[in-house]
């Protein structure tokens, strides 16, 4: 395909093609193109391509129950429902977090992500501790690890009451890590 | 360092014949701006190419997400309108740019012997292209693109003998929906770009093996005879070889600078309509939607004005109407309503009344 015919033979006598300076005019003009095409086309692609990894999910305040239903000193799930926006839908779904009362009417609330690598974790009522069903992790009731490959606590979400309703805000944070981080 | 790189590339890949058969090609009587639309085709289709690719990545196409994901991309993603808008208005410059071609080649002469083949390659290019815009309206899946997809393919149906069948197979069924969608979303970004590119390739083949046809008249001259092969044979007559004497000059620097230069322009103005000429999306396309049955006046028939339709002349002939409850009296010309759009609800409207009665309608000679 490469190979080019032998060149009728009036071309070389015809050939008018620009040398020297008007040459280069042409080549730097045909380059110049280019680059402004390039650039008015590649910057708005690639903020087009990033702009959702820097799209910050609303966090807003979620209703999780009344704070009195709450035992004390016992964790206990909460359920709710939430509705997510996923790119272009909106989903309905079910969360829960770990919430437990302590006796000077305080609460923890946990997320309920085992810190480990991102399995759901439960409380075993029997042995009074979180486990992660995954590779072992065992929480206190602080939230401390007391047994497994988990390397932190449990982490916290932040809490407040209102009339009488706990008001939890759900994050999500990194997994494996020695200290708590949001994503 | 750049040079260094393409010593070390050519001494082993012969890169210098490369570049010499690409941009040494003679082009006889000289560079020239009439030439440029060929290229400016092909650069519109690989501007269409890459945005086409860039809204594929949030676009979903099924009739529960499509619509969304457009409004996601034109609202949520920054530069999405924009780049929503290059790929809209890249395709109605495509189309133009490509009927400019058209016209070039067809004034030059330059579909003659021997470049015939070439010619008939760009029938299939330009039926391809206009395979990518019926394709592609339909894909933001909002009313217009819905009713005018379903004229489009009762449009089909109605072709002799095989409109029948084309018309389900076009839609994937009896009705236009999920089935369609995904057949269109398909072809639209895979079948299509591919037998356009392998089409496009062929084309510059041939142009290659051929050669640029040359001015419309004039640029060389027949040699003094005595010197040429045809000697004594007149210019048309058979076994007549023209033997050129040209001004001209090879496909680099001058004809490569020209055909850069229009593609910017292409590029700018298709980047300006892109930002200033907002086309908003529809109503969300509802099949269930049976508005109306209306369509120009037609003889003898009642003419009515309904709300939604202020300044539009409807006249509705009961006859026409196959499915009566599919059309309320008080949900007429609901399709109106959709945001901005004063033209294209007229065009909703007979489009409805196509659908309703295209039995009725072809019988009639209503004008489909
Ligand atoms: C995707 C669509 C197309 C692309 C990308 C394309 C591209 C090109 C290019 C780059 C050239 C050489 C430069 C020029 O003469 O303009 C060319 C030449 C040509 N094209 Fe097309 N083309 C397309 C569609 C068509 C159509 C629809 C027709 C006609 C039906 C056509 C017929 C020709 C002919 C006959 C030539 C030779 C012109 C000459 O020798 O001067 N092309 N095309
Ligand atoms: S994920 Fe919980 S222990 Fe590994």
């Amino acid at each position: 395909m490469m190979h080019s015919e032998p060149p009728p033979d009036d071309v070389p006598s015809g050939l008018h093609t620009p040398v020297g300076s008007r040459r280069s005019f042409f080549q730097w003009m045909t380059s110049a193109a280019a680059v402004c095409i390039g650039l008015g086309l590649s910057i708005p692609l690639v903020g087009y391509l990033v702009s959702p990894a820097f799209k910050r999910r609303a966090q807003p305040w979620v209703d999780v129950g009344a704070v009195e239903d709450l035992p004390v000193n016992e964790p206990k799930q909460l359920d709710y429902v939430t509705s997510i926006r996923d790119g272009w839908m909106e989903t309905k779904a079910q969360k829960a977090v770990w919430a437990i009362k302590r006796p000077d009417g305080g609460v923890t609330v946990f997320s309920p992500i085992c810190t480990h690598l991102g399995c759901g974790y439960r409380w075993e009522q029997g042995d009074h501790a979180f486990k992660c069903p995954c590779h072992g992790s065992v929480y206190d009731r602080e939230g401390k690890v007391i047994a497994g490959p988990a390397p932190r606590k449990l982490d916290t979400l932040p809490w407040k009451v209102e009339n009488g309703r706990l008001l939890v805000m759900y994050k999500e944070f990194k997994a494996g890590l020695p200290v708590s981080q949001e994503v | 360092m750049a040079s260094k790189l393409y010593t070390w590339l050519d001494s082993r890949l012969k890169l210098k014949s490369v570049e010499r058969t690409l941009l040494d090609e003679p082009i006889p009587g000289g560079a020239s701006w009439i030439y440029v639309f060929g290229s400016a085709t092909l650069f519109l289709f690989l501007l269409q190419a890459v945005t086409g690719m860039f809204l594929a990545i949030y676009y979903a196409p099924t009739p529960d997400h499509a619509y969304d994901s457009i409004q996601f991309i034109e609202t949520q993603i920054m530069f999405g309108a924009f780049v929503r808008g290059l790929h809209h208005w890249g395709a109605s410059g495509m189309v133009v740019v490509i009927g400019l071609h058209m016209l070039q080649v067809f004034l030059y002469g330059a579909y003659k012997s021997p470049r015939e083949l070439m010619w008939m390659v760009g029938v299939v290019l330009f039926l391809i292209v206009l395979s990518f815009a019926f394709t592609g309206y339909l894909l933001p899946w909002d009313q217009n693109a819905y009713w005018a997809t379903q004229v489009g393919i009762n449009m089909v149906g109605t072709v002799p003998v095989v409109g029948d069948l084309l018309a389900p197979v076009l839609r994937g069924g009896e009705m236009l929906g999920a089935l369609t969608l995904s057949r269109f979303f398909a072809v639209h970004v895979l079948f299509l770009p591919a037998l356009l590119a392998t089409l496009v390739m062929i084309h510059l083949f041939i142009l290659r093996r051929v050669g640029p046809a040359g001015p419309w008249r004039g640029g060389y001259e027949r040699r003094k005879s005595g010197e040429t092969a045809s000697q004594g044979r007149e210019p048309g007559s058979p076994g007549f070889v023209e033997r050129r004497v040209r001004r001209s000059e090879t496909f680099y620097p001058r004809q490569v600078f020209m055909d850069a230069v229009v593609m910017l322009g292409i590029f700018a103005v298709v980047a300006v309509l892109a930002l200033t000429v907002h086309f908003p999306l529809a109503d969300k396309a509802n099949p269930s939607d049976a508005v109306l049955a209306v369509a120009g006046p037609e003889p003898g028939a009642p003419s009515v004005r309904t709300p939604g339709c202020v300044g539009h002349r409807r006249s509705i002939s009961s006859g026409r109407v196959r499915a009566a409850g599919d059309f309320a009296p008080g949900s007429l010309c609901r399709a109106s309503r959709g945001p901005g759009r004063g033209e294209g609800s007229g065009g909703v409207c007979a489009v409805r009344l196509h659908r309703l009665s295209s039995h009725s309608c072809r019988r009639r000679r209503c004008g489909a």
